[in-house]
């Protein structure tokens, strides 16, 4: 491989990603190779990766994204890297990235750099992760499905812009340094019952089936922010007083995403109830009486649901199933998994 | 409000097409180079006459119209070297619109530019350049210490080209423009991808911002009155996208950047109430022209394809 190119009088400048590649190929890369664009070793493209990259790699965007084994040079700089789906553990101390760092569905991932500044940080469903590094300091966190994840820092900067906190179940608090973000979400935190009393929010906040449910823990910040429901824009009361939407309100609303936001508050039992539901079948099973109900929802597919009592603890469900089920006993080899009701024989249920 | 008529002023001068040499009235006003469609005279033999005209070295403003095939998938990278090549007679050029093309001879998503940092190498005292087109189009590594503004219009501006963009180098651009358009015609970031630009860390000498065009918008809007680069803004454009309700709300967070002089919302899907609101709460003119009917689920943007 001939570096003239590259040097310029000594200096090194950058070389393409298609030099890069044959360089890399060599193994003969030298310390603090610059590359011009994306090095794309993602397992999509195929391509293999080099026997190592060197120490102080510095390349706009380099992908590694499904490489079941990765090792990180030392001193990588980058704009973008991602690491989605990677086997790795944890990263190198003293890594940079500017931009954006991924690294989604890395199930192994445990630890984190202290010190670490990257804009955009994407963590959705590393579920080994407990806790996020000291000090560090990102706009967009997203933690998505991080259902192991617990601890926050003593100290970090979490500012600006967009925390994803969504099925993050073992999460009970937030950081009281959390001032000022443009979204957050922690829709199914059921164990996240209030929010730090200095948190200002610019744009929503998802708080769909989370812990939040006393409107009075709502911060002094949070006035005049837009609350989601799972994803739909929702108003106070259907928020947090479920108890005073009614039947007619639900049946007349023309939003079909908002209704059924409406519906879930509602509770799909009590409205079949109090709605006055069209009977479409009854029977007995180990639990007792099953009832498939029926209401008519305006430009939407019915609401159908099946009620039955569970057979170890008495208690009722409602289990909404597809419209067009005919029978309870369709509904129940649906809600099993099976689409034709003979092929689901149960020998014992409990 | 789309791009259906070419500009007749550019830069305050008036706008020529420039065919022969009978079309030449001297280096004081913007001349534009087009093909028509099937073409015989192509845009580099234009530019060929072009630069036999007396002075020449004295023009300042010139528009690149539509090339041949400008529609069929022919990129600009020809008109791009052609023009890049031309610099040494055309050293007083400082405004550049390429790809002035309107509707009727090709709808903005279905231009194809190329890498267009030949022309920032070859023109270093250039200070404006205007590209309309997204599709194709690329920002190989450049420093220019002249280019006070930018303008990217698109209908669809992607990931990538916007991480090209900010990995240049332009430390006296004073006004970004970025037309980001929707998914449908290739936008396919986030409010995310433009963190490196909101936090401040880029272009230290910007004063005018237009995120527009945007199907996002009202996420940017959440985002933006929280940035450090906002504490500069002289003016910030939000306009031509479905900015709503929601995202004026947000803006309402612009109280804490009394510097701030104008907020341009145009083309929005707020009620007149809240826009009233906002003008109310802010200290700065607030345009909010083209009212669109809030009630409408679906909130298109002004040019997609």
């Amino acid at each position: 491989m001939d570096f003239s190119s590259p040097y310029n009088a000594g200096i090194m400048t950058s070389i393409s990603a298609e030099q890069a590649y044959k360089v890399l190929k060599s193994g003969t890369a030298p310390a603090d190779l610059t590359v011009s664009g994306v090095l794309d070793y993602s397992q999509k493209s195929e391509r293999r990766l080099p026997p190592t990259f060197p120490d102080g790699l510095s390349v706009d965007v380099l992908d590694l994204s499904g490489q079941e084994s990765v090792t990180l040079p030392s001193r990588l700089t980058c704009y973008e890297l991602n690491l989605s789906r990677t086997s790795i553990t944890t990263l190198p101390s003293d890594l940079q990235v500017t931009s954006r760092l991924d690294l989604t569905g890395c199930e192994l991932l445990e630890n984190l750099p202290s010190d670490f500044t990257v804009g955009t940080l994407l963590l959705r469903s590393c579920t080994s992760l407990t806790k996020l590094p000291e000090n560090l300091d990102v706009w967009f966190l997203d933690l998505t499905g991080c259902w192991a994840f617990e601890t926050w820092p003593e100290s970090a900067q979490i500012r600006s812009g967009r925390l994803q906190l969504r099925g993050c179940t073992a999460l009970r608090t937030l950081p009281p340094y959390l001032h000022r973000l443009a979204h957050l979400n922690i829709r199914d935190c059921p164990n996240l019952t209030s929010l730090p009393a200095n948190l200002s929010v610019s744009g929503w906040v998802d708080l769909g089936h989370s812990g939040l449910t006393d409107e009075t823990l709502l911060p002094q910040g949070l006035q005049g922010t837009q609350l989601r429901w799972a994803g739909i824009n929702v108003d106070r009361r259907i928020a947090f007083h479920p108890e005073q939407i009614h039947v007619a309100e639900v049946l007349g609303e023309r939003n079909a995403e908002r209704r059924r936001v409406m519906l879930d508050r509602y509770g799909y039992g009590r409205f079949l109830q109090d709605s006055h539901a069209e009977i479409l079948d009854r029977d007995v099973d180990p639990g007792g009486q099953r009832q498939l109900m029926r209401v008519k929802l305006e430009g939407d597919e019915d609401l159908v649901a099946m009620s039955c009592f569970c057979p170890s603890t008495g208690r009722q469900y409602m289990i909404r199933v597809p419209p067009v089920t005919p029978t309870c006993r369709a509904a129940a080899a649906w809600i099993a998994g099976f689409d034709d009701p003979d092929d689901y024989q149960p020998i014992l249920e409990t | 409000m789309t791009y259906s008529e070419h500009i007749d002023q550019f830069h305050g001068v008036k706008v020529v097409n420039f065919n022969t040499a009978d079309d030449w009235q001297g280096p004081e006003i913007a001349y534009r180079l087009s093909e028509e469609y099937d073409d015989d005279v192509t845009i580099g033999d234009r530019l060929t006459a072009l630069l036999q005209q007396p002075q020449i070295n004295r023009l300042t403003k010139l528009i690149i119209g539509g090339w041949t095939g400008s529609c069929e998938g022919e990129n600009s990278k020809e008109v791009v070297a052609a023009l890049a090549a031309a610099a040494p007679k055309l050293q007083g050029l400082k405004h550049l619109f390429f790809g002035e093309m309107v509707l009727e001879e090709c709808e903005i998503s279905w231009i194809n530019q190329s890498d267009v940092s030949p022309l920032l190498r070859a023109f270093p005292n250039l200070q404006s350049l205007r590209i309309r087109g997204g599709a194709e189009l690329s920002f190989s590594k450049v420093r220019h210490d002249n280019l006070r503004e930018l303008a990217i219009e698109t209908g669809g501006l992607s990931r990538e080209l916007i991480r090209e963009i900010f990995l240049c180098e332009f430390p006296a651009l004073e006004h970004l423009e970025l037309l980001l358009g929707e998914s449908n015609y290739g936008f396919d970031g986030g409010v995310e991808d433009l963190q490196p630009l909101l936090s401040g860390r880029l272009f230290p000498k910007l004063k005018w911002l237009g995120l527009m065009n945007s199907e996002i918008v009202n996420e940017i809007a959440a985002v933006i009155v929280n940035s450090p680069i906002t504490s500069r803004l002289e003016t910030l454009d939000l306009s031509l996208g479905n900015l709503d309700g929601e995202g004026v709300q947000s803006l309402t967070g612009l109280t804490a950047y009394p510097q701030l002089k104008t907020l341009n919302i145009s083309h929005h899907y707020a009620s007149e109430q809240q826009i009233a609101a906002l003008q109310q709460i802010l200290k700065c003119e607030v345009i909010a022209d083209d009212l669109q009917e809030p009630e409408d689920d679906w909130r298109p943007i002004v040019h997609a394809e």
